[in-house]
């Protein structure tokens, strides 16, 4: 081939991958009603049972059907928005994690903001009392007094039933992810702390957590994310009864934002930057079953569910701009909107391997007058066929491509530009 | 070996070739710089993972040092290959020379580091 053709060769998928990017990632995925969904429910009560409440990252919380039809929408959130729980009197509760505070959304009104907790508010939280009161140290106060930036980052916020507890009151469980703290504060006017574990910047207690969640026990799963490890504590010592990490060289946590006790000794574990789902068994400490890997980009959180009497992994997949729901049974799954970055990538690198390709094909073919062996001996041949495995192995693995250049330090920047973003809306 | 030199006065020169040329085909500078750039690629590509497992460099840091690395091996054996076969190649071509198949480095760089990344989970 000569060097003429290379070029327009060059010129026309690169034309083409240019085209295609506004096209994948802007045009197709306007056409559903979520951009980014983070956490996805599944309804199984009240007047919207049976439907999906999905909390998008763009700033809004839908429910829709099985056909991506909005049942109800509230764009009340910011943009950043993480996660969106039904309350039982039917409200929607809120992390709303740009502006760090909680909101109740009327379900008959969604502009309508029942009920607030606000963590810069100081009619809602006093932190400097807080702060002596727990024994903080004065680094953890400097950072609690002085907001700036993505100061509190709260990505949960978990209604605990008071009744299920002998309480006269009901309370939520909320993780402030830059504060390396969950609270549980009172869900009435008074908004009382009514518990906490961690400490700001006190990383050796919970670095940067997801998700907290009350079993049945009493005891609190937490996330501690960026410890890399998954942790039970006891609600009314704080100490830690069970604790699960990976170690090296056998695997590792990368990034875990979701673990629920979904019964029978079985936690289920959303390991986002590994991009799977997976089941461990809690007493041996050991990975049973598991979900993703090649189809989950970057799964934020999961939810062991149960449709028409079969079980399902429901998980959010915002890189993937769609809902996936999963059968554990067979690992076949179901794709609810259009994985507009995932496919994109897919198709640039696609293009990269058609590049070679052809290269390898013209230069297998210029030397026709040598046996079909002796061919792959030159240079010219060996080399475009060497790149050609490269770019398809690279193909088939795009996913973890995406995921290994977030590890590798795009997860800060990315992080840093999305709360950027959220703010200037 | 012997080369003949035959001045236009007819004065015969016989002069010894110090110059020691490559024996066989696969010691030829483009087939060692092609294979060294490609085996560096695979080589840093999953030692990435591996720092990136061991330590907390960043992306931005861990992949301009290991390709500096990958081309100051490279310069490396250009000189040697250059002084071994006495080839006498100035010292803009050997850092040209250098540069070649950095693509392929990259390549070969990015598709063992996603694998490793994936089976290394």
């Amino acid at each position: 081939m000569s060097v003429k053709h290379r070029t327009k060769l060059i010129f026309v998928l690169t034309v083409i991958g240019v085209v295609a990017l506004p096209v994948f990632v802007i045009v197709i995925p306007s056409q559903q009603p979520f951009g980014l969904p983070l956490d996805v429910d599944y309804l199984t009560e009240g007047p919207y049972a049976g439907n999906f409440m999905v909390t998008d990252n763009i700033g809004k919380i839908l429910i829709v059907n099985e056909t991506l039809d909005v049942l109800w929408e509230s764009d009340v959130p910011e943009r950043f928005v993480h996660e969106a729980e039904m309350m039982p009197n039917g409200n929607i509760m809120v992390a709303d994690t740009a502006p760090g505070r909680v909101i109740e959304l009327n379900i008959s009104d969604p502009d309508d903001i029942v009920w607030e907790w606000d963590p810069a508010n100081p009619d809602h939280i006093n932190w400097t009392e807080l702060a002596i009161t727990a024994g903080w140290n004065q680094r953890a106060l400097d950072y609690v007094q002085n907001p700036s930036g993505d100061w509190a980052h709260t990505n949960d916020a978990e209604w605990v039933n008071g009744t299920k507890l002998g309480r006269t009151y009901d309370s939520l469980m909320l993780s402030l992810r830059n504060f390396d703290l969950i609270l549980e504060v009172n869900y009435s006017d008074t908004r009382e702390v009514i518990w906490w574990y961690g400490e700001p910047r006190n990383h050796q207690i919970l670095n940067h957590q997801h998700n907290p969640d009350i079993r049945d026990n009493g005891n609190i799963i937490i996330c501690d994310s960026e410890n890399r490890r998954i942790l039970e504590v006891n609600y009314t010592t704080k100490e830690v009864v069970w604790r699960f990490r990976l170690d090296f060289p056998f695997g590792e946590l990368r990034w875990a934002r979701d673990c629920d006790d979904i019964g029978n000794g079985i936690f289920m574990i959303t390991d986002s930057n590994n991009g799977r789902v997976f089941f461990v068994d809690r007493d041996e400490g050991r990975i049973i079953q598991e979900f993703g890997g090649w189809y989950l980009a970057q799964p934020y959180e999961a939810d062991y569910i149960e449709i028409d009497g079969k079980k399902w992994i429901l998980v959010g997949d915002s890189p993937s701009t769609a809902i996936t729901l999963i059968d554990p049974e067979s690992d076949l799954f179901t794709v609810y909107g259009f994985p507009g970055i995932p496919n994109y990538l897919r198709l640039f690198v696609g293009l990269f391997s058609f590049y070679y390709l052809f290269m390898f094909s013209s230069a297998f073919l210029s030397f026709k007058e040598i046996k079909l062996l002796e061919r792959f001996k030159k240079r010219e041949v060996y080399r475009e066929l060497t790149l050609l495995v490269l770019s398809i192995l690279i193909l088939i693995f795009v996913g973890s491509l995406y995921r290994y250049l977030v590890e590798f330090g795009l997860w800060e920047i990315m992080d840093n530009a999305i709360h950027a973003w959220a703010v200037s809306g | 070996m012997y080369h003949i030199n035959k001045s236009s006065e007819g004065l015969i020169a016989v002069q010894k070739d110090t110059r020691i040329s490559p024996p066989l085909a696969r010691f030829d500078l483009d087939f060692v710089i092609y294979w060294s750039k490609l085996l560096m690629g695979l080589l840093f590509g999953f030692s990435s993972y591996m720092i990136m497992r061991v330590s907390d460099l960043t992306f931005f840091l861990m992949v301009p040092l290991l390709v500096i690395a990958a081309l100051l091996i490279t310069f490396l054996i250009v000189r040697y290959y250059d002084r071994k076969y006495n080839v006498g190649l100035p010292q803009k071509k050997i850092i040209k020379r250098s540069l070649m198949y950095t693509g392929t480095y990259f390549l070969a760089f990015v598709t063992i580091a996603t694998l490793a990344f994936y089976w290394g989970a």
